[in-house]
């Protein structure tokens, strides 16, 4: 029968200085998932192998690992799968990126839940219990837009693969948010500018540097990229004036006024004059490139058909608070043909 | 050494919704000790729904009818007050729910929708999509966080300390270093979850469902009740045993053979896919037996079909299902019928519970709730959407008993330290000693055993033989070592004392199933079809002893309903 090699990363403080990788061979079998293999090789190889387990159906969230640099659920993919997909017959399984490990694949959860404390993840009512003693009405729209994001099984994948998170480890990572944003969506919740107020604390919704690697990790479709852009329109819309907001209503306001954005002007109404200052060599630079006009400075031109992007604005002005845009359920699918396309052209 | 008033052993529903009650109470020290991450708990693998009769899809519903039907669903084994209590409870309990946060999807006038479930006379089940269970689960943690319980994760427990039938304490492996610790606790309450692993190769459970708190109970003195009775959930995924929600027959799927007959109509003309698991489940199977379905041995299976329910509606309400199908069984429901086979899911058994109201068993200060304990408000088959309704109905309530047991009793000087120390010494021994056996050898040949001769359909003498076997096994389990002598995370440590625990469970369902000479719910005998009110209509409660278990009965409490013909 065919072979394929599973390389485990190794590490046990007690006994050694540092990790290593220990390979063991497996016969392929179809339908053998990732965490049958680790068992596999546990029971019939070596009994000291240690990973976390429990539901292997993908709603328990032990078993998230690195396989071959990404993070998923070890029980979620089968191995002829990833073999296939990585045009290989090495499995290297590693532990969570971005979170300490304790032992072999098993990392610091509790690093992960003090996280998570700071947001406060619990539902805090907006009003008293209805009088009829009864439950909290919430319409289908509004719980529509909590659902998929309580599908969140806390595995830290999306925190594994965050590029934000490994230049920042203080940064909330993309499952902290997006868990701070199923509460703040909540029409039953009360509790909105605090967490927001705590999400926006050292720019944290600002570091998300938007490579999309938590949604694409995430082995629920809980969408965590889409809700940390989610948060940040409500906090917007709540009146929080953070960087972003301000840069988002000078494009608003760019477009509206002459139908593209006036580069030149950009750092100056961001950061006033003197932060605009310390940019102006890059500026220079990009005018010697021809990436800018000069005419900017002085106000610049309008695009052709201007008040046609006027008329559009307006409608959508008008008819926003009006129109209820639910969202997409699946954020996954488009994300992945998207990527087999490029990968195919 | 660890002191609490109140320790709580398991962090699923149960034991959640016991330490946010017990959390409530001013001055007394509350713990919860669990082998895994709260949120990993098998509780949240629950899909479909929790049953109350809010009467929001059809206001004729009322928890009389609830009662009736889980009454009857029990087979009128389930005993008829606790039934009732739990019941009356259910719609309080739903409402304390949602005011925690659980977002339950909703009617369009904002109310929490319900969807029909089998054996159910209304559409009574509450339901947010197919993820009951994991929302639950997670708004209690959620909870429990805010009101700062205190957890001691991954602590796998191994022994119950009693003295003078009283509660004196736990023995315990903190996983993460590997140090065994004894913890002292007045109050001790059990939510450690079914047994379904003792039928490892074909199951719905989480691989860490070994009944870990039935087994130490049991060890312990305290009596396992009603064990022969294990709940086969018609709809597994044909490889796997994942899970397949009823609610997928509530939304309209329904099940086929390979003559594409829906033999339903044959077993339960009224109800058809909503009859009642354990008929579903013996319908399912015999039509796989008598060559009407597809594939064979373990392998084989029939169709339920989702197709016509549109991809739209399939999307919106089994999400999940739909992906256990596409990553389990490279099946999209959408386009293709999901195979199915039933699969072990649920311990209707469990330890005796002697009052319903706290949950406290025979020994003082030692409760139990959930699906490790047994009221009992099951009986002889549990209905689907009944399990999560147990555990916030009766766990709530245990809770504030083992508060008010644990106020009641004054520190003493029983010394723990002694059985910490030998318990200690007996780790090491075995961390030390050679393994003469394979681990999975002997779970394999224990799973295929209890499959083949006490599963769905049993008779006299093939569970004699499994009684053998599975004493056989118990030898070999004594040549067995865990393999691993490392301190920290040494899972093999764990898997090996929790194989120990399904063989004592094994041997208790089948000797209990031997001595049921009739067929009642989910215990289902060729050589005794019917039901026998007149010799069986009685508990059975196992009493551990080294030769194996001695058997005694206890009454079914019996109030409103008397015992009549079970037809769907």
């Amino acid at each position: 029968m065919e072979k394929f090699k599973l390389k485990v990363f190794r590490y046990d403080p007690t006994k050694d200085e540092k990790p290593y990788y220990q390979t063991y061979e497996l016969s392929v079998e179809k339908g053998m998932t990732v965490l049958a293999a680790l068992f596999r090789a546990k029971e019939e190889q070596d009994p000291s192998i240690s990973f976390r387990y429990n539901c292997r159906a993908a709603i328990c969230g032990s078993c998230a690992v690195r396989i071959n640099g990404h993070a998923t659920l070890a029980c979620k993919v089968q191995v002829t799968h990833m073999l296939e997909k990585y045009n290989t017959d090495t499995l290297v399984i590693e532990p969570t990126g971005n979170i300490k490990p304790i032992k072999d694949l098993v990392y610091d959860m509790d690093w992960v839940v003090d996280k998570l404390k700071r947001i406060k993840p619990w539902f805090i009512p907006k009003e008293e219990p209805p009088a009829d003693g009864k439950e909290y009405r919430q319409d289908p729209f509004n719980h529509h837009k909590i659902d998929y994001t309580s599908d969140c099984i806390l595995c830290n994948s999306c925190m594994s693969d965050c590029n934000a998170l490994k230049a920042n480890k203080d940064f909330l990572g993309p499952m902290v948010i997006s868990k701070a944003y199923r509460f703040i969506a909540d029409s039953r919740d009360g509790a909105k500018k605090e967490r927001l107020e705590e999400v926006l604390k050292d720019f944290n919704l600002e570091w998300c540097v938007r490579c999309m690697e938590c949604t694409t990790r995430c082995p629920k479709e809980v969408q965590p990229y889409e809700n940390i852009i989610r948060t940040r329109i409500i906090a917007a819309e709540e009146g929080f004036k953070s960087p972003g907001e301000i840069h988002a209503n000078i494009f608003e306001n760019d477009i509206y006024n002459r139908g593209m954005l006036n580069e030149m002007l950009l750092p100056m109404r961001q950061e006033g004059i003197l932060g605009a200052a310390k940019r102006a060599p890059f500026g220079i630079r990009m005018f010697f490139k021809g990436k800018v006009n000069i005419a900017d400075f002085f106000g610049g031109h309008k695009v052709k058909r201007h008040e046609e992007v006027v008329k559009i604005m307006d409608k959508a002005r008008e008819i926003k608070d009006r129109v209820k845009i639910r969202l997409v359920s699946d954020v996954h699918t488009p994300y992945e043909d998207k990527r087999r396309s490029k990968q195919g052209g | 050494m660890l002191s609490y008033d109140v320790l709580i052993v398991g962090a699923g529903g149960a034991g959640l919704m016991a330490a946010l009650e017990a959390s409530k109470a001013k001055d007394v020290k509350v713990g919860v000790v669990t082998k895994v991450y709260p949120t990993r708990s098998h509780t949240g693998a629950a899909q479909g729904g929790i049953n109350a009769a809010l009467a929001n899809f059809d206001p004729s519903d009322s928890p009389e009818v609830h009662t009736f039907d889980t009454v009857k669903g029990s087979d009128y084994l389930g005993d008829q007050d606790a039934i009732e209590f739990m019941c009356n409870e259910a719609p309080k309990r739903i409402y304390e729910l949602e005011r925690l946060g659980v977002p339950f999807s909703r009617l369009s006038d904002g109310r929490i929708a319900q969807r029909p479930f089998g054996g159910a006379g209304f559409p009574r089940t509450c339901y947010a999509a197919d993820k009951t269970g994991h929302v639950i689960l997670h708004t209690l943690y959620e909870q429990c966080l805010k009101n700062e319980v205190e957890f001691l994760n991954e602590w796998f427990i191994t022994e119950l300390i009693t003295d003078n039938n009283e509660a004196k304490g736990v023995i315990g492996i903190d996983i993460r270093t590997g140090e065994v610790h004894a913890i002292k606790a007045k109050a001790i309450i059990f939510a450690t979850g079914g047994y379904a692993r003792v039928y490892w190769v074909r199951n719905t459970n989480a691989i860490g469902s070994t009944g870990d708190g039935m087994a130490i109970a049991y060890r312990a003195g305290i009596p396992l009740k009603d064990m022969e009775f294990v709940q086969f959930h018609p709809t597994g995924l044909r490889s796997t045993g994942i899970l397949v929600t009823e609610g997928a027959r509530g939304e309209g799927g329904y099940l086929i053979n390979n003559k594409g007959e829906r033999f339903m109509s044959r077993y339960a003309p009224q109800k058809m896919e909503l009859g009642p698991r354990d008929l579903v489940a013996r319908s399912i199977e015999t039509e796989i037996l008598e060559g009407r379905g597809w594939g064979e041995g373990m392998m084989a299976y029939v169709h339920l079909n989702l197709r016509h329910l549109g991809a739209r509606k399939i999307k919106e309400r089994l999400p999940q299902i739909r992906q256990l199908c596409i990553d389990f069984e490279g099946v999209d429901p959408i386009d293709e019928p999901i195979p199915v086979r039933p699969t072990a899911h649920y311990s209707m058994g469990g330890i005796d519970v002697r009052d319903y109201r706290t949950s406290m068993t025979g020994v003082n200060g030692v409760f139990a709730v959930g699906e490790c304990a047994c009221v009992s408000v099951h009986g002889a088959n549990r209905l689907g959407g009944n399990s999560l309704l147990d555990l916030v109905v009766f766990g709530k309530p245990a809770g504030t008993a083992a508060v008010e047991y644990a106020k009641n009793r004054s520190s003493d000087n029983f010394n723990l330290k002694a059985e910490e120390e030998r318990a200690r010494r007996e780790i090491e021994a075995l961390l030390k000693k050679e393994s003469k056996e394979n681990i999975n050898s002997i779970r394999m040949e224990l799973a295929q055993t209890m499959w083949d001769k006490v599963g769905i359909f049993r008779e006299e003498k093939p569970m004699l033989e499994a009684i053998e076997k599975v004493k056989e096994l118990k030898e070999r389990y004594k040549l067995l070592a865990p393999g691993d002598s490392g301190k920290i995370f040494n899972t093999a440590l764990v898997n090996y004392i929790e194989l120990g625990y399904l063989l004592d469970l094994a041997e208790a369902i089948a000797v209990t199933a031997v001595l049921r000479k009739e067929s009642r719910g989910a215990h289902a005998r060729r050589d005794y079809p019917n039901r026998d009110d007149e010799n069986f209509l009685k508990h059975s409660l196992a009493y551990y002893t080294p030769e194996g278990p001695k058997v005694e009965y206890s009454e079914v409490k019996i109030t409103k309903y008397q015992p009549q013909e079970r037809t769907y």
